[in-house]
């Protein structure tokens, strides 16, 4: 590392109107360091994020003070320059990579022509140089046959190779600074654990700085080498990973760290008294038809093969899986949402795989669902009172006071304020909302609830509190939580046994210690092993070893 | 995608074949010819000889296939007031109407795709409102009466252009301007909407990123993309224009195309024009709406992907 940081920020603030988004924020920089910004939603890290490349400005934002100086020798201030003077910057010697790589690339132009621009209009190459340079590009991001994947649309490519893609859009120019925007938020664990690699050893390589915006305490440890912690625009804390993991300064950054699960940290939950299970499902499967082409026979594509477990009262049984390994399938077809192809559901001893319409509604009563987005699950134009008393108006006609008084109950069952009843979903915050929606469902007092993701698209700390709650609910009514997720260290927080489902069979199913402690199956240690640790001294798998994940494996098109 | 394409131009031809076959029966429900066309007060022997030579005492089905001989040859029977092939009559017809349809399409292109984008660019200021604003008295009034007031102004006042017939290139502006105001109207507004969408997307965010002039995240990257949804609309629009509008533009202009011809022939009850009228304008209609299928499906590779 130098002596002067390739990227030095000092004093920035940053506002939207009239509401501060960034006070007074400063950080260094070196060549060959990694910065990770951490913080929750509306700590103001993207929004540093994008004034850095000077996007803040068509976002609503501007730069109220501050420098953002670029450069070890000869620094410019990017903060006066103007837009048509920064275009030279942007994707030249400061680069930036978001959240989305599907949203993030232009769906109808080819991957080659989006990579060529930025060397053409950098580097003034030709078409035929720049389609040469563009395939050093993606071999240097490790995408296999990279002739081929120039000439695709970003629709034929995984999530994993298009963050590889935009990966190498951004350091085909060899940029003094990387900004990655969450980058691998939106991925699998093991995708993730290959992008954080590859982003590793391409610093290696290129020598530059990266400013990673995160919220995940894991990725912090595993790429960080300093740290900087934000809450609502405030700086908390400045330190090494090192010191910020083993001794927080801030009040915040020692909640922060309390708050994140931590695989193989958390402590077990006490095993149910074995009676009979409340929620028995035999031989569960599902295959959606594809059409195989032109005069072809229809394709069978299998969600869902021949599942099997069983959940006790006052249990909750974690599913993990990765995307596409049929856990939602599998969660809708439970509660005949989707017809099952074959095998049984038996729910609190009534088997409700053959049920006509009418008895189906009624059984439906008993089990009862949690989403994972709490912005879409809530119909904008109903009051919260007819919202959670929604599922007992249908099923019991419930109306009047008695309904306005369950209202009131089923708010307090999950610590909201009673004026909440009032008020419509856009006026909480996501959190509130996800609470919202349980209420929702324990309105019909429920034997089962699944909760699809439910804590997914929350804030660590949000999530715990909904966590936490979910526990306590299920301590006093004996709820059954069917509790699906791909963040393992969540699910272990939470779950009394864990089943874990991979291409649409549970490969592996016991106690929550047994799964995460002694994992029998290749795909249940290969996953553990890929899942980033917040401790960087502590009982670390690391990201060394990571097992082929489903972008490699199994190609599209 | 060439699958794709065949079997889009086969359901074309399928639906020609049932319009078609629509239009026979349905203007034979209507009464028989000889009440009207061929006029009262025919001697009894006349009008015997009339129905034997129109074959209007055969059986339908016999009539029927007998008219799709025709369709196929090319015959469309005999005007009842020239007394000449319709074939022929509509063939000097047709070309002035292309010409017409095709200057509209021209000037609406070149018209609201900027417009379009600059309401897109300046929603929040006086421009995009007065870009909108004209588009929407573009939609609100009917052709005739810009075309009565353009006449009323352009050619009574200023004796500036002509109104009659398709002589010279003058003769073009008028009556093209009338065409395209209802579609520069809607096509402005849909390009502005297109834009809209597109503008908030995350990918133009990356285009930025790269360094990119704003000029080319604009045109290349947004307009590219908008373009995807408004050639649709386009299509659509089109053949509401062929099928209807070119009516009473050619009335007033006395364009000599095929509008004119079927107001004249409806007035004078000339059936086998007008049935043939009604056919050809029903093809462009289907011919146009598969086109644009097809184009939608070259402009877009993710529906290329889907469809195979």
């Amino acid at each position: 590392m130098l002596d002067a940081p390739v990227l030095s920020v000092k004093s920035l603030s940053i506002a939207f109107g009239s509401h501060t988004a960034v006070r007074d924020l400063s950080f260094d920089i070196h060549a060959g360091e990694t910065l990770a910004l951490v913080g929750e939603s509306g700590s103001g890290k993207s929004a540093t994020a994008l004034s850095v490349m000077r996007l803040i400005e068509r976002e609503g934002g501007c730069i109220t003070s501050g420098q953002i100086r670029l450069g070890a020798q000869a620094p410019v201030d990017l903060a006066q320059l103007s837009d048509r003077a920064m275009q030279a910057y942007r994707g030249n010697r400061v680069s930036m990579i978001f959240q989305e790589p599907m949203t993030s690339l232009n769906p109808v132009m080819r991957i080659g022509e989006q990579l060529g621009e930025v060397l053409r209009r950098h580097q003034g190459l030709s078409r035929a140089e720049a389609r040469i340079a563009g395939e050093r590009a993606l071999d240097q991001v490790r995408i296999p046959d990279p002739a081929r994947r120039l000439d695709q649309y970003p629709h034929e490519l995984s999530g994993g190779l298009r963050q590889r893609v935009m990966i190498a859009i951004a350091l085909a120019c060899r940029p003094d600074v990387l900004i990655a925007d969450e980058p691998t938020t939106a991925l699998d664990v093991t995708t993730q654990a290959e992008v954080l690699k590859l982003l590793k050893s391409l610093q290696r390589e290129i020598g530059m700085a990266i400013l990673f915006i995160t919220h995940d305490m894991g990725v912090v440890a595993e790429v960080a080498d300093r740290v900087v912690v934000m809450r609502h625009g405030n700086t908390e804390e400045v330190a090494h990973t090192r010191t910020l993991f083993n001794a927080p300064q801030s009040q915040y950054a020692r909640d922060l760290m309390a708050a994140t699960p931590k695989l193989g940290q958390s402590p077990l939950r006490p095993q149910v008294p074995s009676v009979a299970p409340v929620l028995k499902v035999e031989g569960l499967s599902k295959s959606f038809a594809r059409s195989g082409g032109f005069l072809k026979p229809k394709v069978k594509v299998p969600a869902v093969k021949d599942v099997s477990f069983e959940i006790r009262p006052g249990e909750t049984l974690g599913l993990v899986g990765e995307s596409g390994c049929g856990k939602s399938t599998l969660s809708r077809a439970l509660m005949r949402l989707i017809e099952p192809d074959a095998g049984r559901v038996i729910l609190d001893g009534r088997e409700i795989t053959e049920l006509d319409a009418q008895a189906l509604q009624q059984a439906r009563a008993n089990v009862q669902m949690v989403f994972q987005d709490p912005f879409a699950s809530l119909n904008p134009r109903m009051k919260v009172r007819d919202l959670i008393t929604e599922p007992a108006y249908l099923h019991s006609g419930l109306q009047g006071a008695a309904r306005t008084k369950l209202a009131a109950d089923l708010l307090d069952m999950v610590t909201l304020d009673a004026s909440a009843a009032d008020r419509y979903p856009h006026q909480f915050s996501g959190g509130q909302r996800q609470r919202l929606c349980l209420a929702r469902a324990l309105s019909v007092s429920p034997k089962v609830i699944v909760a699809d993701e439910a804590v997914s698209a929350l804030d660590v700390s949000t999530a715990a509190r909904v966590t936490t709650l979910m526990q306590d609910l299920q301590d006093r009514l004996g709820i059954a939580f069917l509790f699906i997720s791909h963040d393992i260290a969540v699910v272990e927080r939470v779950s009394h046994r864990i089943a874990v489902m991979y291409r649409g069979e549970v490969v592996e199913m016991g106690e929550t210690a047994q799964v995460l402690r002694s994992p029998r199956h290749p795909y249940t240690k290969g996953l553990l092993s890929a899942v980033p640790s917040p401790f960087p001294s502590g009982p670390s798998r690391g990201i060394g070893h990571v097992p082929p994940s489903d972008a490699m494996v199994f190609s599209r098109g | 995608m060439t699958l794709y394409i065949l079997r889009t131009l086969l359901k074309m031809v399928l639906t020609l074949f049932a319009i078609i076959t629509l239009v026979f029966f349905a203007t034979r429900m209507s009464g028989s010819p000889l009440d009207t066309a061929l006029g009262d007060g025919l001697a009894e022997e006349d009008r015997a000889l009339m129905i034997e030579y129109f074959g209007l005492d055969r059986s339908i089905w016999y009539q029927y296939l007998a008219y799709l001989r025709g369709v196929l040859e090319g015959n469309f029977g005999l005007s009842f007031i020239e007394r000449r092939p319709v074939a022929d009559i509509v063939a000097e017809r047709i070309w002035p109407t292309l010409q017409l349809l095709g200057s509209a399409l021209a000037l609406t292109l070149v018209v609201s795709v900027p417009l379009g984008v600059v309401a897109a660019l300046w929603r929040d200021s006086w421009i995009g409102s007065a870009v909108m604003g004209l588009a929407f008295i573009g939609y609100a009034v009917p052709n005739f009466v810009i075309a009565t007031f353009m006449v009323l102004i352009f050619a009574f006042s200023l004796n500036w252009l002509p109104v009659v017939g398709n002589g010279t290139p003058w003769h073009f502006i008028m009556p093209t301007i009338a065409m395209s105001g209802v579609l520069i109207a809607a096509l402005t507004r849909f390009t502005r909407n297109a834009m809209l969408d597109v503008l908030g997307q995350d990918f133009m965010r990356t285009a930025r990123a790269k360094g990119l002039p704003e000029t080319v995240v604009i045109l290349k990257h947004g307009l590219r993309n908008a373009g995807v949804t408004v050639l649709s609309v386009l299509g659509l629009q089109i053949a509401g224009m062929a099928a209807a509008g070119n009516v009473v533009v050619e009335a007033i202009f006395s364009w000599p195309g095929i509008g004119e011809l079927l107001v004249s022939a409806a007035i004078m009850r000339d059936y086998p024009v007008l049935q043939f009228g009604v056919i050809s304008v029903a093809f462009a209609v289907v011919v146009v709406n598969a086109l644009t299928d097809i184009a939608y499906v070259v402009a877009d590779p993710r529906i290329r992907m889907a469809k195979g």
